[in-house]
């Protein structure tokens, strides 16, 4: 039986990968995490913000009150800044490049498609296997035109395809009006694959200090369920892989992934959860399912339960929302 | 050959630190650069010629480090230290201890003048001339190229001469002017200074393997005789000197002599003069026509005075010579190089080695940087050509009462070869780093010859800064201030609105704008006279929109580079390529070659300042623009402020005549009110519905724009339409009473501490408070014709406030306004509510640091008097005295008083018992009788006028003192904690009340950064690169030590009714108080609208404790001591990583910034034990079972 699959034209051992998360800053446990199974490794996310709030912080350190009164030119002695987080970035994607043997994705999050195309080049340079992008473009403002949003996320995608040979994985937040229609441009326009879904901090309102606060929630079987519907329902109407991430916690739910169409899961929450050895009591889990079952690899399960292919499509639809509803008295 | 541009400061202590092995300094502007230069020299582990890397220590004065440096020098180290002014002053005993115990030093000293009438910081020969009797040799350099040169000629001359070298060049002109210097390399600097030079030095230092004693007591039999052995050690100093000035020029082609003449071959009019003043000598002698038969006489060894080498320098043809001397000695027959000159000539005239006395005059120049000009030269030639020449003149000055000042002559020098450019910044936009930059570029990598200077205004922020730029095919001689240049940058737009700035230009000169308004606009946004120069003196003018540029490349308000970049591209001093690919490897440098991101950033600015910049066709335009803004708001027919603040506050200053100055540097009260910077776009608007009046705004504004009034209805009828008032929410002041709270928009610095404090908010939408940041422009009339109204308003009863409050506090009002302080400035709201409290009965001695530059800094002073004309006298004495210069104080006010309780006494009869008995018993413990206290010594003055006779006569002078007055002094944490501890600590000793507060932003803010021991560990200050790796003083438990001094640590952002209840209490008290304000601080390195936050951080974290200790409640029931805060309770990086000053390190070591923070985190445990320790023991003073 055949446990390997390709994603993003790399070649995994099985489809479970470790998603953007702070482990990814710890040589150590990307170490353990390779040795119980895990297929890929994606950094922490690299934010634009964060960047811009470094670039900054250290003109601050530099330049701040200088040459201003002729007593007090500057305010702190000159000195040489080596711990700069944007940098520590590529310096640990080149350690963990050095140390495992399984491929690094790097993890980009960011607003403008200029700063996108300047650090996807220097990821490439520093030996990420392929690249990941959030595309989450927070659109609070009425005179903001849905399409001219779609469009900036597609521009960034084929800005950054054309300054990088590495493979675009885009990952998405669940709340496209057609999200469809999206990932095939998004493919049209370069992206390899499709990560389905972020997950946001959701504020949460602090009574005493009358001012808003922000919560993050841990994935849960909801996030998993949501994709599952999503990675069934685009499975097929383009070349787009696609991935899951959120809400995976055991290795049933590899296989379910696998079978909605998705070529690879992504877990972070449970591994913080139940430690890093989970990954391989999933894998095992998994397997043996299909040795139960009876699959020689994913790749022939692949979609096998996707929209066009479901036995009950209707599930997916209208329809199953109205007759769910109909009969919730017992939920 | 190749040059690197650096100012004098950065040459010397290149050498310097190359060359020593133990630097003790203490900082003092303008020389702290050259001890801050070796701290980070040794930081990086710069070895010395020998190996080494040297210790520098900051010590915690100059008596300190002149201490420090005789101690190291007498036990074998080689040592240096480097100081000016009032810090040199300060080393002069132990100056005469080393010269007499022949040790070889040299100290560096970047001239600077003293403070008499008033301080300045800018420089002049005064405190140099303060050491000629220590028996210090005195070595002077003209500039940047000569201080590096002679920092090492003097150190080697003072290893074989055995005598120490005061070396000194002028403070500001030579010590902050860029040039570009050919460096020494090391391989000269050993040719010079040997192994074996170093040890015969280390032979006689102090060692128990060879013991001897040196400091002796001696007595009348041979202390004479001792004094006299040094003679031969003087006689053969010149020699070796020039000798190391021979060897110095064999090996790098550049020679120096002590005496120097430069001029024609036969002069008959010659010129001596000190430093670099005779470069512009030099230059004009270049440019006077043939008609001028002049020279002079460059004097660089002034100790010893070598007469027989002077004279053979001066060439036999001259007939008469001035003297310029750089110092005033008020009183003497003539300042000191004249008197020494004339003695020369004297002598030689006298032992027959010149035959004819040439008429010497002698005059004073360039006093605290005052400007020597070309002009001034040749009136000195010329007044020299005279029949009579003038003696004992000034130039520079227009002395109208005694009539010294010569009459300058309309005279320019023209170097075609030199450019000259002109910019004006904002401070902390960047320009300067920028021109600094530029001058680098040209200077280092082109190999032409550059100069660059900078000037600052007087406010500590929101200043203008002014650099002037000079660029060169030949050597640049010209050591004064740019008038006429080819290039003017104007980097603020609001300059071209107050300033007439292009009078400053060249025909056909260029000029460049940062204007906030696209090209088309820009013509008609310009002031009328700006206009007329740019017609009539057909000038080149461009515009950039630089903040929009800045912003869309993510550089926020840094406009810099950008800027640099276009003034390349008009000004083609190099090929605009070549310029930008120097900038670019510029800005990586500057960030590292860790920080690539950041620097691609950068390099946006850089690409589309080009595409920016336009060209504005000028060729039709006409001059219709509006006048120039005023630049002071006079309200009041007042000659001073007239003709003397104005003149300052328009740059016109040094048309001031002599007699316009007052005598004895008596300055006036509350002018700050006139200046209206109008710095900020927006101000605080009050919403009196959302409002809770609780004083908290008012309380926190560094500035004191933002108040709040009580007033009774009725006189609110004739207020302005939009003039908002509300009930007040004080019951007791009664049922009619308005509160009303304004807002000085033209004063608002903008720094939102009031919104940022401010705890009301809008029920209806959150985001709004009860005052709001909005933009000043709309309603600008509407806002100053309230706030004009709103001062006009009587103050209300000062007896119905309950001054331990805040909200009732803060109605007080304040004698302390709009001074040049920082915007969100820590300190200020302190001295504010102390003036407010007290300020209409308060004497203040104030030390030396922020506060006395915000509180005296010409023209203006924030100190200000009531309606009755009452207010703070406020001086500032020195740095090292503060403490004791307050204590002087209380014992005059208190004997005063005693006295006019005598005369009171003994004119009862006269006076009738019902005033004397009145006025001796009352307490004055509060405003109601400290108020009648005032009406009955008015009762008394108008009866002493009906009286005669001695006593009365003696009264009339004593009656003031018989109202209570309130002794402070003030200063920061660099006074209280280091130099001026020693008589602190005097003080508290004393048992006199006298009120102490320490404003401690825990570094020396005023002269930017250096550590104190008031300085946490952890935080990045200047002698503390790495992080401060011991822990602040406790100055607390230092004074808590003698158990009769109230002691409080306060910070008003964590708790200011706490704060307020130290300040009344503290002032209370009848003995020693003292108050330990945490001030945040511009050198914390944070945005300080989150100022009273971090105070807030700081005492949750524990670093910061709060507590009160007052002796009047020993022997009563309650605990003297109170512990007013609670234990830590959340971790201390919450606090420390808000600010720069402690997050660096972790920028720079990861591991260091973690045990940092986890030392930090057991310091404010162990705070806590501590003072809770002391709050439940009663350990101070008493037995726990007796509290």
């Amino acid at each position: 039986m055949k446990m390997d699959i390709e994603y993003l034209g790399l070649n995994l051992k099985n489809p479970l990968i470790s998603s953007a998360s702070p482990i990814s800053s710890h040589t150590d446990q990307c170490k353990e995490l390779e040795d119980n199974g895990i297929a890929a490794i994606v950094m922490h996310s690299l934010f634009e913000e964060e960047i811009n709030h470094e670039l900054h912080e250290v003109d601050h350190m530099l330049f701040h009150g200088k040459d201003s009164f002729a007593e007090a030119l500057d305010f702190f002695p000159d000195n040489d800044f080596e711990n700069y987080e944007s940098d520590n970035y590529l310096k640990q994607l080149e350690t963990l490049k050095s140390s495992l043997d399984i491929p690094v994705i790097a993890s980009l999050n960011g607003i403008s498609s200029g700063g996108w195309v300047k650090y996807a080049k220097l990821l490439e340079d520093s030996g990420a296997d392929a690249l990941e992008l959030n595309l989450y473009y927070p659109v609070n403002n009425a005179n903001e035109d849905p399409l001219a949003i779609e469009k900036h996320y597609l521009d960034t995608i084929s800005q950054v395809k054309a300054a990088t040979q590495l493979n675009l994985a885009v990952k998405l937040s669940p709340y496209f009006t057609a999200l469809p229609n999206f990932l095939r441009s998004a493919h049209i326009n370069g992206a390899s694959a499709a990560i389905l879904f972020n997950r946001f901090y959701q504020p949460d309102i602090d009574l005493e200090e009358l001012q808003w606060q922000s919560k993050l929630y841990q994935s849960s079987s909801v996030d998993l369920a949501k994709a599952l519907r999503a990675v069934a329902i685009n499975y097929g109407q383009s070349d787009l892989e696609l991935s899951i991430s959120g809400g995976v916690s055991c290795g049933t739910d590899i296989i379910k992934a696998v079978m909605a169409g998705a070529r690879s899961v992504g877990v972070a929450s449970v591994l913080y959860e139940k430690g890093l050895g989970h990954a391989s009591v999933m894998l095992k889990e998994a397997e043996a399912w299909m040795i139960e079952k009876e699959y020689d690899s994913f790749d022939q399960m692949r979609g096998s339960i996707s929209y066009t292919k479901s036995p009950n499509p209707a599930a997916l639809e209208r329809a199953n929302y109205v007759s769910l509803l109909r009969h919730s008295e017992g939920i | 050959m190749s040059r690197i541009v650096m100012d004098a400061n950065e040459a010397v202590a290149r050498v310097a630190h190359k060359t020593n092995e133990v630097i003790a300094i203490y900082p003092i502007t303008p020389s702290s650069p050259m001890g801050e230069h070796s701290d980070e020299y040794s930081a990086k582990g710069e070895e010395n010629i020998f190996g080494t890397v040297p210790d520098v220590m900051e010590m915690q004065s100059e008596g300190g480090a002149s201490g420090a440096v005789h101690g190291a020098l007498q036990t074998g180290s080689l040592t240096t230290t480097f100081t000016a002014s009032q810090g040199l002053l300060l080393m002069i005993p132990n100056m005469y201890k080393i010269a007499g115990e022949l040790t070889p030093t040299v100290f560096h000293v970047a001239a600077r003048s003293l403070a008499a009438q008033g301080l300045s910081i800018f420089g002049d020969h005064s405190d140099v001339m303060q050491c000629r009797p220590t028996g210090f040799t005195m070595v002077a350099s003209c500039d940047a190229q000569e201080a590096h040169d002679l920092a090492l000629i003097t150190q080697a001359t003072t290893l074989h001469a055995r005598l120490p070298v005061l070396h000194f060049f002028d403070g500001f002109r030579t010590s902050h002017e860029l040039m570009g210097v050919e460096v020494i390399g090391e391989e000269v600097m050993r040719e010079m200074i040997t192994p074996e030079m170093l040890n015969a030095h280390k032979s006689r230092s102090l060692d128990p393997q060879h013991p001897v004693i040196r400091g002796t007591s001696q007595n009348p039999d041979v202390y004479f005789q001792g004094r006299e052995t040094v003679n031969k050690y003087y006689d053969a100093f010149g020699k070796i000197l020039q000798t190391q000035m021979d060897i110095f020029a064999g090996l790098t082609g550049r020679q120096y002599h002590l005496y120097e003449y430069y001029g024609c071959e036969h002069p008959k009019e010659l010129i001596v003069i000190i430093a670099s003043a005779a470069k512009t000598v030099k230059e004009t002698i270049d440019n006077l026509g043939s008609d001028y038969e002049v020279g002079v006489i460059v004097v660089r060894m002034y100790r010893p005075f070598d007469i027989k080498a002077l004279l053979e320098a001066i060439p036999k043809s001259v007939r008469s010579v001035a003297v310029l001397d750089r110092t005033k000695e008020p009183g003497a027959n003539g300042e000191p190089l004249y008197m020494d000159i004339v003695n020369a000539f004297v002598e030689s005239l006298n032992e027959g080695a010149i035959s004819v006395m040439p008429k010497i005059i002698g005059g004073r120049y360039g006093l605290s940087s005052k400007e020597f000009t070309p002009a001034m030269v040749k009136s000195i030639y010329d007044e020299l050509k005279k029949q009579k020449s003038k003696n004992h003149f000034t130039l520079g000055i227009n002395d109208d009462v005694t009539m010294t000042s010569l009459e300058v002559a309309d005279f320019e020098v023209h170097e075609p070869q030199t450019k000259q450019a002109l910019f004006y910044g904002l401070g902390s936009d960047g320009t300067v780093g920028a021109n600094k930059n530029t001058i680098k570029i040209i200077g280092e990598d082109e190999g032409g010859h550059v100069q660059g200077y900078f000037v600052y205004d007087s406010k500590k922020s929101g200043s203008m800064t002014t650099s002037h730029l000079r660029f060169s095919s030949k050597p640049i001689g010209s050591t004064y201030l740019i008038e006429k240049a080819d290039f003017i940058g104007v980097h603020q737009f609001v300059f071209m609105l107050k300033y007439d700035l292009l009078k400053h230009a060249n025909e056909g000169a260029d000029i460049l704008l940062n204007a906030p308004y696209s090209a088309d606009e820009v013509w008609q946004r310009l002031p009328r006279i700006a206009q007329e120069h740019i017609i009539e003196k057909k000038l080149n003018l461009y515009s950039i929109n630089a903040y929009d540029v800045a912003k869309e490349c993510g550089l926020g308000k840094r406009i810099n580079t950008i800027m640099q970049t276009c003034f390349f591209k008009i000004s083609e001093v190099i090929s605009i390529e070549e310029a930008i690919s120097k900038i670019k490897s510029t800005i990586e440098k500057t960030y590292g070659s860790k920080g690539e991101m950041i620097v691609r950033m950068n390099y946006c600015g850089v690409d589309k300042a080009i595409e920016n910049l336009e060209q504005i066709n000028v060729a039709e335009m006409v001059a219709i623009g509006p006048d120039l803004l005023p630049v002071l708001k006079l309200d009041t027919h007042d000659a001073f402020l007239e003709n003397v603040t104005a003149k300052i506050e328009a740059f016109e200053g040094d048309e001031i005549p002599v007699s316009l100055m007052p005598d004895d540097g008596t300055w006036p009260l509350g002018t700050t009110q006139y200046e209206k910077r109008d710095i900020s776009l927006e101000a605080p608007v009050w919403d009196p519905d959302v409002c809770i009046q609780c004083g908290k705004c008012m309380e926190v504004c560094p500035h004191a724009v933002i108040r709040g009034k009580v007033v009774d209805k009725k006189l609110l009828s004739d207020a302005p339409q939009a003039f908002s008032f509300v009930p007040s929410k004080n019951k007791h002041f009664g049922e009619d009473t308005q509160f009303s709270i304004k807002v000085s928009v033209e004063d608002c610095t903008g720094c939102t501490l009031c919104v940022e404090m401010c705890p009301a908010k809008d029920k209806s939408d959150l985001s709004r408070k009860a005052i709001n940041m909005e933009a000043i422009e709309p309603t600008r009339e509407e806002a100053i014709a309230n706030w004009d109204y709103f001062v006009g308003l009587p103050e209300f009863d000062r007896t119905k406030i309950d001054r331990t409050k805040v909200k009732e506090a803060q109605l007080l009002q304040p004698l302390f306004e709009f001074s040049g302080a920082c915007p969100g400035c820590g300190e200020t709201p302190y001295v504010k509510l102390l003036s407010q409290l007290f300020g209409d009965r308060m004497i203040v001695a104030n030390a030396t640091g922020c506060s006395s530059i915000y509180g005296g800094n010409l023209p203006t002073t924030p100190w200000s008097k009531n309606s009755e004309g009452q207010g703070t006298a406020w001086s500032n004495s020195l740095f090292e005295d503060n403490a004791e210069f307050g204590l002087g104080m209380r014992a005059s006010v208190d004997r005063q008083s005693a006295f006019a309780a005598e005369l009171l006494n003994k004119l009862r009869g006269d006076l009738g018992s019902g005033l004397v008995d009145a006025l001796l018993a009352n307490g004055q413990t509060d405003e109601a009788s400290i108020m009648q206290q005032r009406k009955d010594v008015t009762l008394l003055n108008e009866k002493l006028e009906t009286l005669e006779g001695d006593n009365t006569t003696l009264l009339k002078g004593v009656s003031k003192y018989l109202i209570r007055k309130s002794v402070w002094s003030i200063g920061g944490d660099g006074w209280a904690y280091d130099i001026g501890y020693g008589g602190l600590d005097h003080v508290f000793a004393s048992g006199k009340n006298i009120n102490i507060i320490v404003l401690d932003t825990q570094v020396y803010s005023n002269t930017g950064g250096q550590k104190s021991k008031a300085t946490p560990m952890g935080a990045v200050a200047k002698f503390a690169a790495g992080g401060k790796m011991t822990d602040a003083k406790d100055l607390a438990l230092h004074a808590l030590s003698y158990g009769d001094v109230y002691v409080a640590r306060v910070a008003m952002g964590a708790n200011d009714t706490q704060t307020l209840k130290a300040i009344v209490e503290a002032e209370a008290y009848e003995g020693v108080s003292l108050i330990i304000a945490y001030a945040h601080c511009v050198a914390h390195g944070y945005d300080l609208r989150y100022g009273m936050n971090q105070q807030k951080l700081a005492v949750q974290s524990g670093l910061w404790p709060l507590m009160r200790y007052n002796p009047d409640k020993v022997d009563t029931d309650e605990n003297p001591f109170s512990l007013d805060y609670k234990a830590p309770s959340i971790p201390v990086k919450e606090y420390m990583y808000n600010e720069t000053r402690f997050k660096m390190v972790l920028k720079m070591n990861k591991e260091r910034a973690d045990e940092f923070l986890s030392e930090a985190g057991k310091k404010a445990k162990r705070n806590w034990i501590c003072y809770s320790d002391l709050h439940e023991s009663g350990n101070l003073t008493l037995k726990k079972d007796e509290v």
